[in-house]
């Protein structure tokens, strides 16, 4: 089993083995915007090789953490992104960071070819070759402007470019805004099959829960600038249980002190950490809670304190 | 599995003018109409000329006896024409600057830039470049293009007026007048450096509304003229707008004409390149420091946008 994705500070050691080797360090990450806290005090360490889910209601603090990152933007505290300092160091990190936004960004003048060109000429680490194969896949014209493909096309555009960039680092941020379900399924597809492997880092923003849960070894949700959930998938369906319980039985179910609560179609599901499944399955279904299903207990009800968060 | 197996360590870096090239290149893709509005007011220039041609041929029989008022008509439609190109690549270069950062940010293209390995250095002094650096071998190009073309189209003109083939060679002194639009474009692009790099400035401060915002000095100006407030703000920007050709050439008025006749079409005043009294000018390096500080700030600016 791979390292946990987050640790507390004092237990945070790499051994030199780049499996287990940090990607993103960060130690008391602030930003504000006058009086408003982007981000606050946060702590964050990132293993090479997660695939990890940034996810938060609009205005949590996603895209400020990103920029932070990404060297987009000064921050206060302490960053490390692949040992380098992102606002001192940017250009140089972004030899090794790929970073995808939402597909409105490709400038519409840019003519395809011309796009292939410029990064083959300003990129070290840009396999043309790669770009050409992946386009090769796709109904793309070669001397098309981006401002005359569709959406669609655009993201495979910006996904080929991205995916022809021999990065450590990927970052997205909301990649598949306003695409329809299929592209957005193509795209993770050819995210896991032509990029991932376990010397890269993927780190995904996105309001699509349930999308790319199944693509993500970590998760982080976040609120008003904190962190107020870390937890590697595999800790997720170890540590977490959802309860489906009837109206008879939902005191019994409320005595074993769930984490949240909430009424659906006439039956009511409870939230718990490090419960037992036995004790719960003698009450209801038990199963393990999705992402969104954590998303609503942790951001909703702001429980940071509550859930014994390892932050 | 991975389409380059796993990340190399150690990229070949790219090298850093051939980045700037590229970057040159892709202004070029954006803004086409740096080189297409001087291609079109070259074609207008040509034709414009062959018309005149044409006119002159009428009136040909009229200033036959008048050699040097035909010198002077012949030569006359070549420093014009010169002249429009130059304005018409400068009016083109501050649009450019005008536009060029602010259309990053409208567009959000600029996290896409921001996404490469380009520091806001590289980027914004790549579009420094395009005015100061690469408009200079375009615009003497095409400047050379142009008079060429006229100096074919007129040769033919005057060969079928009768005048010969070689009229307008020999009153066009074709060397001189290369040398004097290239060395004319030279000084005239440092000479605007710091007007370029103001408005630039101006790109990268604010998403729209640059060039009011770069026009504020053209206001104060104005004002000054209104409430009779003294005339520093004129004088400075005259100085700047239009004292170029003051430091750069030499002007000498051309000998009296010795017939009234010449009179009516006085040659354009002859103009010898001065560089050392260009170079050595107080208010061509203030003016440098002066575009250097604001290509700084442009940088500065740039580089902490972060609200998209």
């Amino acid at each position: 089993m791979s390292a946990p994705f987050y640790l507390p500070r004092k237990t945070l050691k790499t051994n030199g083995d780049p499996s287990t080797m940090r990607c993103i360090e960060a130690h008391g990450l602030s930003k504000t915007f006058g009086k408003t806290v982007a981000l606050n005090h946060i702590d964050l360490q990132v293993e090479t090789g997660r695939i990890v889910g940034l996810i938060g209601p609009n205005g949590a603090g996603k895209t400020s953490l990103l920029n932070a990152i990404l060297g987009l933007a000064p921050y206060e505290g302490e960053l490390n992104v692949l040992g380098f300092n992102p606002w001192q160091q940017r250009a140089r990190l972004m030899e090794d960071v790929c970073f995808v936004a939402d597909v409105a960004i490709l400038p519409r003048w840019l003519r395809v070819n011309h796009s292939l060109d410029y990064m083959a000429g300003i990129h070290p680490r840009f396999n043309r070759t790669v770009a050409e194969g992946f386009l090769a896949k796709t109904t793309i014209q070669r001397r098309s402007k981006v401002g005359d493909l569709s959406k669609g096309m655009i993201a495979q555009l910006h996904l080929a470019l991205a995916m022809a960039i021999d990065a450590k680092l990927l970052v997205l941020d909301e990649p598949t805004l306003g695409l329809d379900l299929l592209y957005r399924k193509q795209f993770y597809e050819s995210l896991l099959n032509d990029f991932y492997d376990k010397d890269r880092t993927i780190i995904v923003a996105t309001h699509h829960i349930d999308e790319i849960q199944h693509i993500l070894t970590d998760a982080i949700f976040i609120d008003g600038g904190r962190l107020v959930f870390n937890q590697s998938m595999e800790d997720i369906e170890a540590q977490f249980s959802e309860l489906m319980v009837s109206n008879d039985l939902l005191d019994d179910a409320r005595a074993l002190n769930p984490l949240h609560t909430r009424h659906t179609f006439g039956r009511h599901l409870l939230l718990y950490r490090g419960a037992d499944p036995n004790v719960l399955a003698t009450l209801g279904d038990v199963r393990t809670p999705s992402l969104s299903d954590l998303f609503m207990a942790f951001v909703n009800n702001q429980p940071s304190a509550q859930t014994g968060d390892k932050q | 599995m991975s389409l380059h197996g796993s990340p190399s360590a150690a990229p070949a870096r790219t090298n850093r003018l051939q980045q700037l090239a590229w970057n040159i290149r892709r202004e070029f893709w954006e803004h086409r109409s740096l080189y297409l509005a001087p291609a079109v007011v070259a074609i207008l220039i040509l034709v414009g000329y062959v018309y005149a041609c044409y006119r002159m041929h009428v009136e040909l029989p009229k200033l036959s006896t008048l050699p040097r008022a035909m010198q002077a008509a012949a030569i006359a439609p070549f420093y014009a024409a010169a002249v429009a190109m130059m304005a018409t690549v400068t009016l083109t270069s501050l649009a450019y600057c005008v536009d060029t950062l602010a259309s990053d940010r409208r567009d959000r293209s600029i996290l896409f830039w921001k996404s490469l390995p380009l520091s806001e250095a590289d980027s914004v002094l790549a579009k420094a470049a395009v005015p100061l650096l690469a408009m200079i071998p375009f615009e003497s190009a095409m400047i050379l293009i142009t008079l060429a073309s006229m100096f074919i189209a007129g040769s033919a003109f005057f060969a079928f007026s009768g005048l010969g083939v070689d009229f307008l060679f020999n009153a066009v002194r074709w060397a001189d007048l290369a040398s004097l639009a290239t060395y004319g474009v030279f000084t005239a692009t440092l000479w605007y450096a710091p007007i370029y790099a103001w408005f630039l400035m101006w790109s990268a401060a604010v998403k729209r509304g640059a060039a009011l915002w770069g026009g504020m000095p053209l206001v104060a100006a104005i004002a000054e003229r209104v409430t009779g407030s003294g005339d520093r703000v004129q004088s400075l920007l005259k100085e700047r707008l239009l004292g170029a050709g003051d430091f750069a050439f030499v002007t000498r008025a051309p000998a009296a004409a010795k017939d009234a006749a010449s009179k009516l079409i006085e040659p354009a005043p002859l103009y010898t390149p001065a560089p050392l009294k260009f170079f050595s000018s107080t208010e061509f390096w203030t003016g440098l420091l002066f575009a250097a500080a604001f290509i700084a700030i442009a940088i500065y600016l740039r580089r902490r946008q972060s609200s998209f």
